[in-house]
C-alpha cells in the first residue's frame, strides 16, 4: 500500500518536473528568437484582440532614463535565459540530492535517527542459587543496599560532599565511581554497596539534599556453608573482556560489561543455567541524554536454581578428614611437606559426586565485588600451593599400586595370568639381568604368591613378571597393557561437568618415541618401561577422579560417568532437568576374572590395619607414588559394602608418605559417614609400608 | 471549441475576460500566489518547530510577517525609479547600516559576530535591510551603463562599488551574508552587460583568493596568535564539509544531524510535530538555519519537493516580471532579488543536505526571524513596484 502511494507520488512528481522543464526550455527557446518575430506571432495568434503587444508599443513609455530598454530586449533575453537556466539547475540539483537522501537512502538515515533517539539500559537478573542433594543451601543470594546516583551528580559538589560525609568515602572516590560507565551510560551509578542502615536511613529521610541519589537493593552471593566445597562450587567475578567479546559472537546469553559470571567450578560449568536474563528498559532520550519517556520495559528473569549431588555432611567429613590426615602426616610422621590432597566420594547408585574435597582451600566470598590484586597474587603465586586448583580433577599424579587391579584385569583378559598363576617373590627381581635388578618394597620377599595375594601385599615382583609377559608379546599386541588400562578410563577425560579436567597419560612405545624424538637413545620402549607402567610409576599420570571412575568399574562392573549436577529447578521449584546414572566406560572382561580381582581388593582391606575392623566389609587398594624430588604421595581407594558397593572413596595425600598408612583412615571416615555408621578411627595406630 | 464554431462571439468573450481581469492589472497573481504559499508554508513549519521552545515564539514570527506586509505595501507604493539617481546616498546608507553594529552604545555582539543593533529596546540585524539597499545600489550603478559595460575601467569602477557591501559584511564578520551580496553582484553584473571574460576573471581571482586565505590562515594564526582571516570554527566547518566523517560529535555534528533529519523523513515524513531529530534537540537551531531539516523530517520528500516547486514558481514568475520591467534599473532590481533568494535557497538547502559548507544563511520566507522576514517583504515590495510600473500597465492607466 505504502509502496503504491510512494510510486504514485514519485511518478506524479516526475511528470510535474518534466512539464516544468519543458515549459522552461520552451520559454528560453521563444525568448531567443528575435522580438519582432515573437511579437508578430503573438499578434497573429491573438488576432482580433485589442491589446496585442508588439514592439512598437513598448518604446512609448514614460521612461526617463532608459528609454531603449524595451528596444534592447533581444540583447537581454539570452542573459535572462542563461540566469534562469542557472537557477533552475540549482533547484534541480537540490531536488536530485533530496531524492537520493529521502527516497533511496532513507532507511539508513531512519536507523540512525532511531539510534539517536532511543537508548536501552538493562537491569540485572538474580543469579540462581545452588543447593546440595538434600536441599541445603550452598550458595544463596542476599540483598545488599547500594547507594546509586545519576551521572550528573558527579558535577554537583555539594551532593558529593554530603555523600562523602554520610558514607565515609573520600570525595574523589565517590566522583570516580559515579563517572564509571561500565553498566551503561544511562544506568544509575553505584556509589557504595553494603551501606550501613544508618546511612541508608539518613539519605532516604533527606531526599531534598541528595538530588539524583537513591537507594537500590542489589543481590550478591552468600556462602552459608563458608568455604565448604569451594572447589566444586567455584567463585564468581565480573565478566572479562574476552568473555564479553566471545558472548557477543556466540549464541546464548548476551552479557554486558560488569556482569557477574561464574569463573570456576559449578558457577562456571552451569553459567548458562544460573545466569538470568537481564531486564531491558528502552527509553527515549533527548540530545543531552535526558530520559524523556519510557518506551518499553522487560522485567529481568532470574537464573535457575540448581541442586547438586554433593551431600553437605559427607563433604564436610571429607574435608575435615583430608585436613586431619595432612596434619597427622606432619605431626606423626614428620612429613612436613604434606600440605595438599584430594578426596572424592562417589555414589555408585547414581554416579553423583557426594563429596569432592581439595586442599588447600580458598574463600569464594573474597571474590564478591572484585578481588584485590594482593589477594589474587597470594592465591596464584608459586608459594601459595595453588588453592584455586581443584586437585580432584586437574591434579596429575602417578597411579602407583592403585593401577595394579586394572593391570591384573588386562593380564587375565589376555591369558597372561589365570586364577592358578603364581610367582615367587624373593625381594629382588633380576629377570632383565643382574644390572637391571628391581626390588620389591618388601626386601625380604613375599614368597610364592597368587594374584589375589599379589594385590593384597601389592607385590611388585609378581607384576614385574606379568609386565615381562606383556613385553614379550609386544610383537603381536604392542599396546595390550595400555589399551587394557585405558578401557577403565585412564588417559582420557571422565566427562565430568566441571572445567579444568586433566587428561592424564598412559605411556606407550609410540608416545615414548615421539616424546624423546630429540634424544633417540631414550626413545626405545624397554622392558623396564613396561615394568614401571604396571606398577603405575614412570610416566603414568592420572587424576584422582579418573581413579575413582576406574574403581567404580571394579566395584559395579561399569565405570560411572561422574556428575555433580542433580537437578535444575524452575523458579517455582519444579524439576526441569534431572541427571541420573550414566556410564563413561564399559570395559570387557570375564566375570570370574573380576571376582578374582575383587577378592584381592577385599584381601587388601582385610590386611590394612585401619580398615579391617570396619563394621562393614569393604574392598580397596593402597598406593604409594614416588615422585622425583618429593616425598611419597599416598593413595587409598575403597568402596563399601564390598558385596553390594554403594559408595566409593578416593583419597590422595601429596607428600604424606605411605598410602596404606595415612590414607585409609581418611577413606574410612568418609565411608562411615556415607553409611551412617558411628565410627571412630585413630590416625597413627598402624603403619603399612606397602606401596 | 467555441472559438472554432463561432469566431465572432469568441473574440467578444475574450475581450470581456480581458476587461474583467483589468482591475488586477497591477498584481502579478502567479507571483503573489507563490509568495503567499511560501509564507503560509513557512508559518506552518515554524509553528511546528518552535513548539515547546523557550527561545523562539510563534507570535514573534507572525508579528514579523504582519510588519513585513506593511513594509511591503510601503515599498510597493513607492516609485522605485526615483532612486536611480541617488547612488552616493545608497552607498552611504549601505555603509552606515553595515557598520552600525560597530557603533558604541547601539552595537551588540552575539556569538562573536557584531551584527546586531539595539535601539530603544528593539534589537535587529541592520545587515538584513542593508542587502536590499545593496541591491538598489548595485542596480542603480550598473543600469547607468545601459546594458553594456564597455571598458575595463568602467568594469573595475562598478566592481569596486559592488564589493563595498561584501567588505562591510566581513567586518562584522558575517561571511554568509557577504557571500549573498557577491551572488547579487554577480547576477546584476551579468545581466547588466559586463564582459564575460572579465566576469570569469573575477571569479577565478576570487577562487584564488579563497585558496590563498585557506592556505595562509593557519600560518598567520600561528604567527599572530589570534584569528586573522577566518575564525577557527569557520575553518573547521569548511574542513568538515570536505570530509563530513571528520568529527561527528564536534564540527561535523550539526551537518550529520541535519542529514539524518532530512534522510529519515523518507517519502511522507514523520508528520508535523513528530520529528524526533528536531523535537528532541538533536537538530541545532531548528527553527532558523535548519528549518529545512524540519520540513524534510516531518513532511518527507513530498514536503521538500513541494517547497522546491514553490521556489521554482517564485523564480520563474520573478524572471517574468524582470523581463517586463519598464527600465533596466527595475529589471536589475528584480534580478538582484532573485540572485539573493536563489543563493540563499542553494546555500541553506545545500548545507542541510551536505552539498554546501555550513554558513548561517536562512531560508527565504520559511526560516524563523523577523528581521529576515521583513527584508524579504521589502524585496517583495520592490518587485511588485517594478511590476506595477511596467510599460503595459502604465499605458493602461
Amino acid at each position: 500500500m505504502e509502496a503504491a502511494i510512494k510510486a504514485a507520488v514519485v511518478s506524479l512528481l516526475i511528470i510535474v518536473l518534466l512539464v516544468v522543464v519543458a515549459v522552461i526550455v520552451k520559454t528560453i527557446y521563444d525568448r531567443q528568437k528575435p522580438l519582432m518575430l515573437r511579437g508578430s506571432r503573438e499578434s497573429g495568434r491573438k488576432k482580433g484582440i485589442g491589446v496585442a503587444r508588439t514592439t512598437k508599443t513598448l518604446p512609448s513609455t514614460q521612461n526617463t532614463e532608459d528609454e531603449d530598454f524595451g528596444e534592447k530586449k533581444s540583447v537581454f533575453k539570452p542573459r535572462f535565459a542563461f540566469l534562469e537556466t542557472g537557477v533552475v539547475a540549482i533547484l534541480a540539483t537540490l531536488f536530485v540530492k533530496l531524492w537520493s537522501m529521502q527516497l533511496i537512502n532513507s532507511e539508513s538515515y531512519a536507523k540512525r535517527a532511531d539510534s539517536n533517539r532511543t537508548t536501552t539500559f538493562t537491569t540485572r537478573a538474580v543469579r540462581g542459587r545452588i543447593f546440595d542433594r538434600n536441599g541445603v543451601e550452598l550458595i544463596g543470594n542476599r540483598i545488599s543496599l547500594a547507594v546509586v546516583a545519576d551521572a550528573d551528580v558527579a558535577n554537583n559538589r555539594n551532593v558529593v560532599h554530603r555523600l562523602s560525609n554520610v558514607l565515609g568515602i573520600p570525595r574523589q572516590a565517590i566522583r570516580q565511581s559515579i563517572r564509571d560507565e561500565s553498566e551503561g551510560a544511562q544506568a544509575k551509578r553505584v556509589v557504595a554497596t553494603d551501606v550501613p542502615m544508618r546511612a541508608v536511613a539518613f539519605i532516604e529521610e533527606h531526599p531534598g539534599i541528595f538530588p539524583g541519589v537513591s537507594i537500590e537493593s542489589r543481590t550478591v552471593r552468600t556462602y552459608p556453608q563458608g568455604d565448604l566445597a569451594c572447589h566444586v562450587l567455584g567463585y564468581t567475578g565480573a565478566i572479562s573482556a574476552e568473555q564479553l567479546e566471545e558472548s557477543q559472537v556466540t549464541e546464548g546469553i548476551s552479557y554486558e560489561p560488569g556482569d557477574i559470571v561464574g569463573k570456576s567450578g559449578v558457577e562456571l560449568a552451569f553459567e548458562s543455567v544460573l545466569q538470568g536474563v537481564r531486564g531491558v528498559n528502552t527509553v527515549e532520550v533527548d540530545a543531552k541524554g535526558n530520559v524523556v519517556s519510557q518506551i518499553d520495559q522487560v522485567a529481568p528473569q532470574a537464573g535457575k536454581d540448581i541442586r547438586l549431588t554433593i551431600d553437605v555432611d559427607i563433604q564436610r567429613t571429607a574435608e575435615e578428614a583430608l585436613y586431619e590426615g595432612l596434619q597427622r602426616a606432619q605431626d606423626d610422621y614428620k612429613m612436613w611437606d604434606a600440605t595438599a590432597g584430594a578426596v572424592i566420594c562417589l555414589d555408585l547408585e547414581d554416579g553423583g559426586v557426594l563429596a569432592m574435597a581439595s586442599y588447600p582451600t580458598y574463600s569464594p566470598s573474597k571474590f564478591i565485588g572484585g578481588i584485590t590484586s594482593e589477594l589474587w597474587e597470594s592465591l596464584t603465586s608459586p608459594e601459595s600451593g595453588q588453592p584455586l586448583n581443584n586437585r580432584c580433577i586437574s591434579g596429575l599424579y602417578p597411579a602407583a599400586s592403585t593401577i595394579k587391579p586394572f593391570a591384573s584385569m588386562t593380564a587375565l583378559k589376555h591369558g597372561i595370568v589365570n586364577d592358578g598363576s603364581t610367582w615367587v617373590c624373593k625381594g629382588v627381581w633380576t629377570e632383565l639381568g643382574e644390572q637391571w635388578a628391581k626390588k620389591c618394597w618388601s626386601t625380604s620377599g613375599h614368597g610364592r604368591i597368587d594374584l589375589p595375594n599379589a594385590l593384597r601385599y601389592s607385590c611388585d615382583i609378581a607384576f614385574y613378571n606379568i609386565s615381562l609377559n606383556f613385553y614379550r608379546n609386544r610383537a603381536e599386541e604392542p599396546n595390550a597393557l595400555q589399551d587394557g588400562l585405558m578401557e577403565w578410563g585412564f588417559g582420557s577425560k571422565t566427562g565430568f561437568e566441571l572445567t579444568g579436567e586433566a587428561v592424564g597419560r598412559i605411556p606407550t612405545a609410540a608416545w615414548k618415541a615421539a616424546y624423546n624424538v630429540d634424544t633417540p637413545e631414550y626413545a626405545t620402549w624397554l622392558p623396564g618401561d613396561m615394568a614401571n607402567l604396571i606398577i603405575g610409576q614412570g610416566d603414568v599420570l592420572i587424576t584422582p577422579l579418573q581413579n575413582a571412575v576406574a574403581y567404580s568399574g571394579i566395584a559395579i562392573g561399569k565405570c560411572v560417568k561422574p556428575h555433580v549436577l542433580k537437578e535444575v529447578l524452575s523458579s517455582k521449584g519444579e524439576v526441569l532437568i534431572s541427571k541420573g546414572m550414566e556410564y563413561s566406560h564399559e570395559p570387557e572382561y570375564n566375570e570370574d576374572d573380576l571376582s578374582l580381582v575383587r577378592y584381592g581388593l577385599r584381601l587388601v582391606a582385610r590386611e590394612n590395619g585401619y580398615i579391617r575392623d570396619f563394621p562393614i566389609t569393604t574392598a580397596g587398594k593402597t598406593g604409594t607414588a614416588e615422585v622425583a624430588g618429593k616425598d611419597d604421595f599416598g593413595w587409598y581407594v575403597g568402596y563399601a559394602p564390598a558385596g553390594d558397593p554403594k559408595y566409593l572413596v578416593v583419597a590422595l595425600l601429596e607428600q604424606a608418605g605411605f598410602g596404606g598408612t595415612i590414607c585409609p583412615p581418611v577413606v574410612r571416615k568418609v565411608l562411615a559417614k556415607c553409611l551412617g555408621i558411628e565410627d571412630n578411627v585413630e590416625f597413627g595406630a598402624y603403619v603399612d609400608e606397602s606401596r | 471549441m467555441a472559438m472554432f464554431a463561432l469566431p465572432g462571439s469568441s473574440s467578444n468573450s475574450q475581450r470581456i475576460i480581458r476587461q474583467e481581469r483589468k482591475p488586477l492589472f497591477f498584481l502579478n497573481v502567479p507571483f503573489l500566489l507563490a509568495v503567499f504559499a511560501l509564507v503560509a508554508y513557512g508559518l506552518i513549519v515554524v509553528h511546528s518547530a518552535v513548539e515547546g521552545s523557550v527561545d523562539y515564539s510563534f507570535r514573534r514570527q507572525v508579528t514579523g510577517v504582519v510588519l513585513g506586509f506593511c513594509v511591503m505595501l510601503l515599498f510597493w507604493s513607492f516609485d522605485y525609479r526615483k532612486l536611480a539617481g541617488y547612488v552616493p546616498l545608497l552607498l552611504g546608507l549601505t555603509i552606515l547600516l553595515l557598520l552600525s553594529p560597530h557603533l558604541p552604545f547601539v552595537g551588540v555582539s552575539v556569538k562573536g559576530a557584531t551584527s546586531w543593533v539595539k535601539i530603544f529596546g528593539v534589537q535587529f540585524q541592520p545587515g538584513e535591510p542593508a542587502k536590499i539597499v545593496a541591491i538598489l545600489l548595485m542596480a542603480a550603478v550598473v543600469s547607468k551603463y545601459r546594458g553594456y559595460i564597455r571598458t575595463g575601467r568602467e568594469y573595475l569602477k562598478v566592481l569596486g562599488i559592488c564589493a563595498v557591501p561584501f567588505i562591510c559584511f566581513l567586518s562584522q564578520p558575517d561571511l554568509g551574508s557577504g557571500l549573498v551580496t557577491i551572488a547579487i553582484a554577480a547576477c546584476i553584473l551579468f545581466v547588466g552587460g559586463s564582459n564575460h571574460k572579465w566576469l570569469l576573471l573575477t571569479v577565478a581571482a576570487g577562487i584564488a583568493c579563497i585558496a590563498l586565505v585557506l592556505w595562509m590562515d593557519p600560518i598567520l594564526d600561528a604567527h599572530f596568535g589570534e584569528d586573522v582571516f577566518m575564525k577557527d570554527y569557520q575553518m573547521n566547518r569548511l574542513l568538515v564539509f570536505i570530509d563530513p566523517e571528520l568529527d561527528p560529535t564536534g564540527a561535523g555534528y550539526n551537518l550529520d544531524q541535519a542529514k539524518i533529519a532530512i534522510g529519515s523523513g523518507g517519502l511522507l515524513g514523520k508528520g508535523l510535530g513528530n520529528g524526533t531529530q528536531s523535537t528532541l534537540g538533536f537538530l541545532p537551531e531548528a527553527p532558523t538555519d535548519f528549518i529545512f531539516c524540519v520540513i524534510g523530517e516531518e513532511l518527507g520528500f513530498v514536503g521538500t519537493s513541494m517547497l522546491l516547486l514553490l521556489y521554482l514558481a517564485l523564480f520563474v514568475t520573478a524572471f517574468h516580471i524582470s523581463l517586463k520591467a519598464n527600465d533596466l534599473f527595475g529589471s536589475l532590481i528584480v534580478i538582484g532579488v532573485i540572485g539573493m533568494w536563489a543563493f540563499q535557497v542553494l546555500e541553506n538547502i545545500g548545507m542541510c543536505s551536505g552539498l554546501m559548507p555550513i554558513t548561517g544563511i536562512p531560508l527565504p520566507f520559511i526560516s524563523y526571524g523577523s528581521s529576515f522576514m521583513i527584508t524579504n517583504f521589502m524585496a517583495l515590495g520592490l518587485i511588485m513596484s517594478v511590476w506595477t510600473r511596467r510599460p503595459s500597465a502604465i499605458k493602461r492607466q
